[in-house]
């Protein structure tokens, strides 16, 4: 913050002088102490990474040059969510002193990928992205108040009295069905609640680093209510974004804050013929007549203490500050030259204005120098970056966390629309909770369905499929405050089945199957708990509860049955396949299907090791929505009480 | 003097500005516009964008994609007006990049309400991917704004029909919700007695197209157009009687780009995949495709020898031919009637079989086609840029 009354303009160096102009207040108290006795203190530096208009771009918007000389052909990939996300660490990095701020529109006007999800994405990307003070831009607006405020403090959309079902998704928040909301904060200073007279989020925020304490405005332009629907603003007002500014600063003052950037929705453009360099600062953003700019005329009434004003709105990326260079193409040859630029406040001091495109293209990484021994701002570098694509490092940093990409990825799947169809109508809840003997209604059809994906001969030649039990994840096909006959919808599918195993047919003998079977206990070839698998249609067994490892299971028998009709039939006698404890044939073979996890050895069923002749087949997901094709209207719904299904498959004994 | 302008600038787009003059076609607006964009008063600038605009529409009718977009992108730097914006939507289109025309069109959309002309045009791109309910949702708020507006009117009562066409109002810059119909050097205009009667799909690097054998009856001139509005003739190369199709020949070949590529294997019953149809119309007007999701269907008699499949995949009435593409994107069959049955689906396999080579020629290898780390399954929106040149219009003179 500058406290001094220096009414110089920005010329080159005159930030080196800084230190030395008269101060006023406690700053100049500070300043004779220190002068006078304290040993020499390094200058203190803070990282600021800037940017703008985000609109829930969670994936790139396309290429992007540094300037116009830069051929289509040439321009790189930029944005998206992850690599944002990668340069901001990257930038993070190089100063443990770091903030991460926005100048508004973060959210609206938004891609489907975001928008569908009442940008929701957007917000959760942007918190791992790691914003802590965004100012809200006319866009925040586009759905009102009370709807921005839910997206700052969490919780789900209700429409029509329910839950949306298109709200807390749950990708990047604490859990699936939850929404954390905005982990950064949204700044209004310049927007009241009529009814309150207070401002509907906090007009700044406070960050303090080390000793030094910087005060953060966010506005957005006076203008919003023009170009938003009434809905959207309906009682708030807006006031003037300088008259806001200067308002607040002695209140700023009073809290020992040494150093003021106004976040500011509001916008100019580089005006002059050269290139549009986005370190440019082309024709200092005047309009074509001379006069000032949007962003300019409020710079031009802001109080001296304001040291950097992050803009916005306009789209453009531009740089006016003492890094800011002229980039010009003369007959195809392109130069570049220094040109400390900003625009002047009411002093006429130049302030820097910095401006990042949109749609995460652009940071703006700024290093704000100050005084330890004045806390004055003795320098404020900028340098707008391309968020590029193509940049190996940002690829490798992307690559080696991938927890944006993910969330990024996610909702892309989720976007597509088979997410709601429909595949398949259950008269009942079908839950994943195990009975006494360890079979699950959910176990019973998802083993039905892999069966009925491989049985055919060329599929696999299956007669018996197996599914481990904590693959049927929670809560299975038992959708909470539903109503049965229920509608399953791939989605509801796709929770139970989430992991995309594929499914793997092989050959086992009958002593081998007795010993899969007996591997399902605690205690057995190096089972270390119970895993009670889930059977198909046809395949019966019954275990003892109280014998001995290895020595649990009783009586195992196989009904041939053909699944692929609708409703299944049996096709032959039952065969008795162990009796007693007994193996009664132990070389007879058969063909089994189970996922590619447990065909690979997992839950601990080694014996699956041995399996031969193996064949890959569908993703489990696939085959129980084809399983469900046959159970979709204008097809009766699935029943589990139907005899047909054989229910129940497994008994537990004594 | 300035050479290429740079897009980001351009699509710069204010989130905000509300231009009255970017009305181009001649409809009022839908509510009075604000004026935010300090450059509207600058005659001079506002003239030259008018020429901008109008000359990046003729280069776009020519399909001069390249020259189009930066005299687009040079009138969009010089104000932020939802004319231009519509017109870039359009040019990313024909570029063959629905991605980003569809995430640009959103923003068009949401950042220029005083006129409902954008939300119809991304409410079209949205159905055409195959999100129709929320171009339902697109439409429903864009109606709270101006329920009378002719290009809404119209764009919803198309929508809403099992066969959308774009005409009259909807055919109009700059929201116009077609491409234009690209003849390649010296070929001539076809005869006003064309018509659309199938969909087809390309096979063996764009050379050649596989039709509905049916809609050829007759035919005494044909030609195939793809998705981008670039129209060849073609003559018939052989029958394929067994499988109900024909095997054409393009006497220019389109290109595919690495769009096609054929999958190795049929799809698993219960896999998603995408089916592709255009709407078959009297005139032989260009089109956009239609993009439907769903999921694989299994063998129409499971315990039978045949390998029949149930195409699965739910499409509103029409001819067929279109291509079928796997979950991942990849070239599954194409869709044929099923007459009083459901539709079919003729798998690669079956293609392959009867096309031998031909049908694998021109396409990148399987192994690239499956890009390291590549999720399983493709996003609509990037298997729609796929069908943008893979699909065809059959269209025929009888």
């Amino acid at each position: 913050m500058r406290t001094n009354s220096s009414s110089a303009r920005w010329r080159g160096a005159l930030m080196k002088i800084r230190n030395f102009l008269p101060v006023i207040g406690m700053a100049a108290l500070t300043i004779g102490c220190a002068a006078g006795a304290a040993p020499r203190q390094e200058p203190i530096t803070i990282k600021i990474i800037g940017f703008n208009d985000y609109h829930g771009n969670l994936q790139s918007p396309g290429t992007f040059g540094v300037n116009t000389t830069i051929p289509s052909s040439q321009r790189p990939p930029v944005g998206g969510a992850e690599y944002l996300a990668a340069y901001v660490a990257q930038m993070k990095a190089q100063n443990p002193y770091n903030v991460v701020v926005g100048a508004g529109d973060f959210i609206g006007a938004s891609p489907l990928i975001s928008a569908l999800f009442y940008d929701e994405p957007a917000v959760e990307t942007l918190n791992k992205i790691g914003v802590e003070f965004n100012a809200v831009g006319n866009h925040e607006f586009d759905k009102g108040s009370a709807e921005l405020k839910r997206l700052q403090s969490g919780g789900c959309k209700i429409t029509g009295g329910a839950p949306d079902p298109e709200s807390c998704k749950g990708l990047g928040s604490a859990a699936p069905g939850t929404f954390d909301g905005a982990k950064f904060k949204w700044l209004s200073a310049n927007v009241f609640e009529a009814a309150t007279h207070k401002t509907l989020f906090p007009p700044y925020g406070i960050k303090t680093f080390g000793n030094v304490r910087v005060a953060f405005i966010g506005m957005t332009l006076k203008g919003t209510p023009g170009i938003v629907t009434p809905t959207g603003v309906a009682g708030l007002t807006f006031t003037d974004e300088a008259d806001t500014v200067n308002a607040l600063i002695p209140k700023l003052r009073a809290q020992g804050v040494n150093a003021v950037v106004v976040l500011v929705h509001q916008g100019g453009f580089q005006t002059s013929p050269n290139v549009g360099d986005i370190n440019g600062c082309d024709g200092n953003l005047k309009n074509a007549d001379g006069s000032d700019s949007d962003i300019g005329k409020i710079v031009s009434r802001l109080h001296n203490a304001v040291d950097l004003v992050i803009s916005g709105h306009t789209h453009a990326a531009y740089n006016c500050s003492a890094s800011t260079v002229d980039v010009k193409n003369v007959n195809g040859t392109v130069t570049s030259t220094p040109r400390p630029t900003g625009l002047p406040n009411a002093r006429g001091r130049l302030v820097p204005v910095t401006s990042a495109s949109a749609f995460g293209r652009v940071l703006t990484d700024i290093d704000l120098t100050i005084n330890p021994v004045t806390r004055n701002v003795t320098k404020v570098a900028v340098t707008n970056r391309l968020v590029d694509r193509t940049n190996p490092d940002a690829t490798a940093a992307v690559s080696a966390d991938p927890t944006v990409a993910n969330i990024v990825a996610g909702y892309n799947a989720l976007v597509a629309p088979i997410a709601g169809e429909v595949i398949g109508t259950i008269t009942q809840a079908l839950p994943n909770s195990a009975n006494a003997a360890g079979e699950m209604p959910a176990g019973d059809l998802i083993a039905d369905a892999q069966l009925k994906a491989t049985q055919p001969a060329d599929l696999g030649g299956a007669a018996i499929a197996f599914m481990n039990a904590g693959g049927v994840r929670s809560p299975g096909f038992s959708v909470a405050g539903a109503s049965y006959p229920y509608n399953v919808t791939y989605g509801d599918a796709f929770t139970v089945q989430p992991f995309g195993n594929s499914l793997v047919t092989m050959t086992i003998t009958a002593q081998q199957l007795k010993d899969l079977l007996e591997q399902q206990f605690s205690g057995c070839m190096g089972q270390t708990s119970q895993r009670v698998m889930q059977i198909s249609n046809g395949f019966k067994y019954a275990w003892s509860a109280s014998a001995a490892p290895c020595s649990k299971i009783i009586d195992v028998s196989l009904a041939p049955t053909n699944v692929l009709s609708v409703p299944p039939a049996t096709t032959g006698a039952a065969e008795q396949i162990v009796s007693n404890g007994q193996v009664l044939n132990p070389t007879k073979t058969y063909r089994i299907t189970v996922n590619n996890f447990m065909a690979n050895g997992g839950d601990g069923f080694s014996v699956l090791l041995s399996g031969t002749d193996r064949l890959g087949g569908a993703q489990d997901i696939d085959a129980l929505t084809a399983y469900f094709a046959g159970y979709k209207a204008p097809a009766a719904p699935y029943n589990q009480a139907d005899p047909v299904l054989g229910l129940p498959r497994i008994t537990q004994r004594p | 003097m300035r050479r290429a302008l740079r897009s980001g600038l351009i699509a710069a787009s204010l989130a905000a500005g509300a231009i009255q003059a970017a009305q181009a076609d001649g409809l009022p607006p839908a509510q009075p516009a604000v004026i935010t964009d300090f450059r509207a008063g600058n005659v001079a600038q506002m003239a030259e964008r008018s020429a901008l605009l109008a000359r990046g529409e003729v280069l776009l009718a020519e399909g001069n994609t390249a020259a189009a977009t930066e005299q687009l992108d040079r009138a969009a730097m010089m104000l932020h007006a939802p004319d231009t914006e519509m017109a870039l939507v359009r040019a990313y289109l024909q570029a063959g990049d629905y991605r980003r025309a569809l995430a640009f069109c959103a923003h068009t959309a949401g950042a220029h309400r005083e006129t409902v002309a954008p939300s119809a045009l991304y409410a079209w791109l949205l159905q055409l991917g195959g999100q129709g309910a929320y171009a339902d949702r697109v439409l429903a708020e864009a109606r709270t704004r101006a329920a009378d507006d002719p290009v809404l009117t119209a764009a919803m009562r198309e929508l809403a029909s099992p066969a959308p066409r774009a005409d009259a109002v909807l055919l109009a810059a700059p929201h116009r919700m077609a491409p234009y119909v690209l003849l390649r050097g010296g070929d001539a205009p076809l005869p006003a007695s064309a018509e659309v009667v199938a969909s087809g799909s390309l096979v063996g690097g764009g050379r050649l197209a596989l039709v509905p054998l049916a809609v050829l009856a007759q035919a005494k001139s044909m030609w195939v157009r793809n998705g981008l509005g670039e129209t060849t003739t073609a003559t018939l190369e052989r029958r394929v009687d067994d499988l109900g199709l024909a095997l054409l020949t393009l006497a220019r070949p389109l290109d595919v780009g690495s769009a096609l590529q054929p999958a190795a294997r049929d799809p698993f019953a219960g896999s998603p995949g995408f089916a592709i149809d255009y709407v078959a119309t009297p005139h032989a007007e260009a089109a956009w495709p239609w993009l439907h999701a769903g999921f694989f269907g299994g063998l129409v008699r499971p315990d039978a020898a045949s390998p029949e499949r149930r195409l699965g995949i739910a499409m509103p009435p029409g001819p067929r031919g279109g291509p079928v593409f796997d979950g991942a994107g990849r070239l599954a069959g194409v869709a044929v009637a099923g007459g009083e049955e459901a539709d079919g689906l003729v798998t690669i396999t079956a293609l392959r079989r009867a096309l031998g080579q031909a049908l694998d020629d021109g396409a990148p290898a399987e192994a690239a086609a499956a890009a390291p780390g590549r999720p399983g399954r493709m996003p609509n929106d990037e298997v729609y840029e796929r069908a943008l040149r893979v699909a065809v219009q059959v269209i025929v003179v009888r």
